[in-house]
């Protein structure tokens, strides 16, 4: 399966975040590539949505849902800073 | 606190069938009536859930293929043989029926006059839905922004809003080429490749006019296409991406 893009998550960041999440940055862990959300190499074929950094394939996002409640692990984005909503 | 939180959340709405459109054998326009739609921008989509009779739920994005200004909502879907979701909206659903969907969303893929130009779209196969949103929405503001537009398809009888690219190729700011890559018309004097550095930078813009592109389709398409441009030399902050699963080009 081939990866999608951040704009696949973009209503389901939106509904929990309550703004337009595809803008905003992430710095990778791994190469230190920066960018957008958007950007991101987004894989949502598996039981969750995992999102990687499309230079070295490090995990910026992981997203879970069972049941309506949602977990959310960002370790592309140490220091978050949201979007104006 | 609780309830605070849940009131910013995007709710899921419902729209009406107004009518279908059929743009190719497996492709169809759904346009919707929508009760209180809050406005959307070129290139935004709507994610759409289909729920079965068990309760059992399935979403997908789909792009919005109307401009801002346009009477009604419409969306464009692609029929895909394996989808858990197109089969149904292309093939079963029917004017007056209603369909679940929350939106608009994304605001990376998106074009507004103030973002300028100029432009250049590029799209393989049902990638030119979010393009067509911002080529609308360009003729409806009489934008003054010069565009070029780079379309790949199977073949002509695949090539998605055909009558509606050529009449809009007649403004003088637009200009449209179109590659088609399996099965041209014997008479065909447009492409008849996969899109290529070469084709790239004769259908776009020199790299000192800093164009703002846009580019969707499958995802090996856009990825051909972007690495291509960065190759010729182009920005690659000035290049946007959407990458969707469908069908080759």
């Amino acid at each position: 399966m081939e990866p999608l893009d951040g704009n696949a998550m973009a209503g389901v960041l939106r509904d929990l975040f309550g703004r337009d999440m595809t803008t905003m940055g992430y710095e990778c862990p791994g190469c230190r590539r920066t960018g957008v959300v958007a950007e991101m190499a987004v894989y949502m074929s598996g039981p969750g949505t995992v999102a990687r950094c499309r230079d070295c394939d490090t995990i910026l996002l992981m997203l879970t849902e069972r049941r309506g409640m949602y977990c959310i692990d960002l370790p592309g984005m140490p220091q978050p800073v949201l979007p104006p909503v | 606190m609780e309830r605070a939180a849940l009131l910013r959340r995007l709710t899921w709405q419902t729209g009406t069938v107004i009518s279908t459109i059929s743009e190719t054998p497996r492709v169809k326009t759904i346009v919707l009536a929508v009760a209180d739609w809050s406005g959307h921008r070129a290139g935004q989509h709507i994610d759409v859930r289909l729920t079965a009779p068990d309760g059992y739920q399935t979403e997908r994005s789909y792009s919005i293929a109307s401009a801002p200004e346009d009477d009604h909502l419409s969306i464009t879907v692609e029929r895909l043989d394996d989808g858990e979701v197109s089969p149904y909206l292309v093939d079963e659903l029917r004017e007056g029926d209603e369909l679940e969907f929350r939106g608009p969303v994304g605001g990376h893929f998106v074009w507004d006059d103030d973002l300028g130009g100029p432009l250049f779209l590029v799209a393989g196969g049902s990638g030119v839905v979010p393009l067509r949103a911002m080529l609308r929405h360009h003729q409806a503001i009489g934008s003054k922004v010069p565009v070029r537009v780079l379309c790949s398809a199977r073949s002509l009888e695949l090539l998605i809003y055909r009558d509606e690219l050529k009449e809009l190729a007649a403004d003088d700011l637009i200009d449209i080429s179109i590659t088609l890559t399996r099965e041209p018309p014997r008479s065909w004097r447009g492409y008849r490749r996969r899109i290529d550095p070469a084709m790239l930078s004769t259908t776009g813009w020199a790299t000192r006019k800093e164009p703002l592109t846009y580019i969707c389709g499958p995802t090996a398409f856009v990825e051909t296409a972007a690495a291509g441009l960065v190759a010729l030399g182009h920005d690659a902050r000035r290049i946007r991406t959407e990458r969707f699963g469908g069908t080759g080009v």
